[in-house]
């Protein structure tokens, strides 16, 4: 029997980079996911910044909220929540080090996308060592508020590159 | 077209203290998805996940843990656990079943810590039945290839059991 999880795009860092995108969103399918594995920085103390794609382009128009609860092995959870950002910031990942295995994995599904009329959603579940070794995670989403298409996402960090051995993919859910 | 979520091996059990799921991670797959399902019995219990690796299962004290208890008849409750031979409370079971799904990321990369995230929805006894979800994050911070998972309870057995393992590819 045929499946439904299409691999549409993988980027995995042979050698440090700015920015990562995953582009072909489209209306092939309603509802895409993404994996983002090992992710790691060459700069200590930073966090993955996500945007959303239009045409390629990463839109850092100040029109991003987020919603999130952290979880954190080490001291009580919290709750993370921002309005018309410039970019998802601290959204998967809070921040990331140099330190061996201070890197982050999620999972993120993205809703609407492709729709000009509504906006585009996504939700995030992620799990990481921060910059401090403490096992941390969020269980949230953001919401990018342009009725526009979007097309993928791009993703960098707030300072410094992606180091080797990230891995982003990129899936369609069979209708 | 070829899917890209792709079913490894799946293992059951009846009255059982412990599932292991063996030689289901490998280097061709870095994320897997493994579904849980399980009958209840009359003992309050959590769900508990260890890695299995060449020297067999690993009960070592390198587990890490939070979670969220999501009681339905309480106000939620943060969970931390370190230094643990496994990952406690990714799930709760008692008479009316569990189901839990885990994703695990990097667990048979021998140079990276294995990192999981789970979620649960499953029974508790507090005066009576009660609902209980979980959702819990993870690591296991030894950089070893794991070959595979052992689910087992925190007392009693595990009934009618059985888990399922998916590659993402």
């Amino acid at each position: 029997m045929a499946g439904s999880l299409i691999k549409i795009q993988e980027e995995i860092v042979t050698s440090a980079v700015a920015s990562v995108s995953l582009l072909g969103i489209n209306s092939t399918y309603d509802v895409y996911k993404v994996v983002l594995s090992n992710i790691a920085t060459d700069t200590d103390n930073v966090f993955l910044e996500t945007r959303v794609t239009v045409s390629g382009t990463p839109d850092t128009s100040a029109n991003y909220d987020i919603a999130y609860k952290k979880f954190n092995a080490g001291s009580a959870f919290t709750n993370g929540f921002q309005t018309n950002l410039t970019g998802m910031l601290y959204t998967p990942f809070d921040r990331l080090g140099t330190a061996g295995n201070e890197n982050g994995n999620a999972i993120m599904y993205l809703f609407n996308f492709n729709n000009a009329s509504e906006y585009s959603f996504l939700t995030v579940e992620s799990t990481m060592r921060d910059r401090g070794a403490t096992l941390i995670g969020e269980q949230g989403g953001a919401v990018h508020t342009v009725a526009q298409a979007c097309d993928g996402l791009n993703f960098d960090m707030s300072s410094g590159n992606i180091d080797t051995g990230s891995t982003f993919t990129l899936y369609g859910l069979k209708k | 077209m070829a899917t890209n979520l792709q079913f490894i091996k799946s293992a059951s059990g009846t009255s059982v203290s412990s599932l292991s799921v063996t030689d289901c991670f490998s280097s061709e797959y870095d994320v897997y998805n493994v579904n849980l399902i399980m009958d209840g019995s009359t003992t309050n219990k959590d769900i508990r996940l260890q890695y299995i690796y060449s020297g067999g299962t690993d009960t070592t004290a390198n587990y890490v843990t939070a979670a969220l208890f999501q009681g339905s008849y309480t106000g939620f409750i943060e969970l931390r656990y370190s230094g643990q031979s496994s990952h406690l409370v990714t799930g709760y079971n008692y008479d009316g079943g569990t189901g839990i799904n885990y994703t695990i990321f990097n667990p048979n990369d021998s140079s990276s810590y294995t990192f999981l995230n789970s979620q649960s929805s499953g029974a508790y006894n507090s005066s009576g039945v009660k609902l209980v979800g979980t959702k819990a994050i993870g690591v296991h911070q030894v950089t070893q290839a794991n070959t595979g998972i052992n689910i087992v309870p925190s007392t009693s057995t595990l009934e009618n059991i059985k888990v399922s393992v998916y590659g993402v590819k």
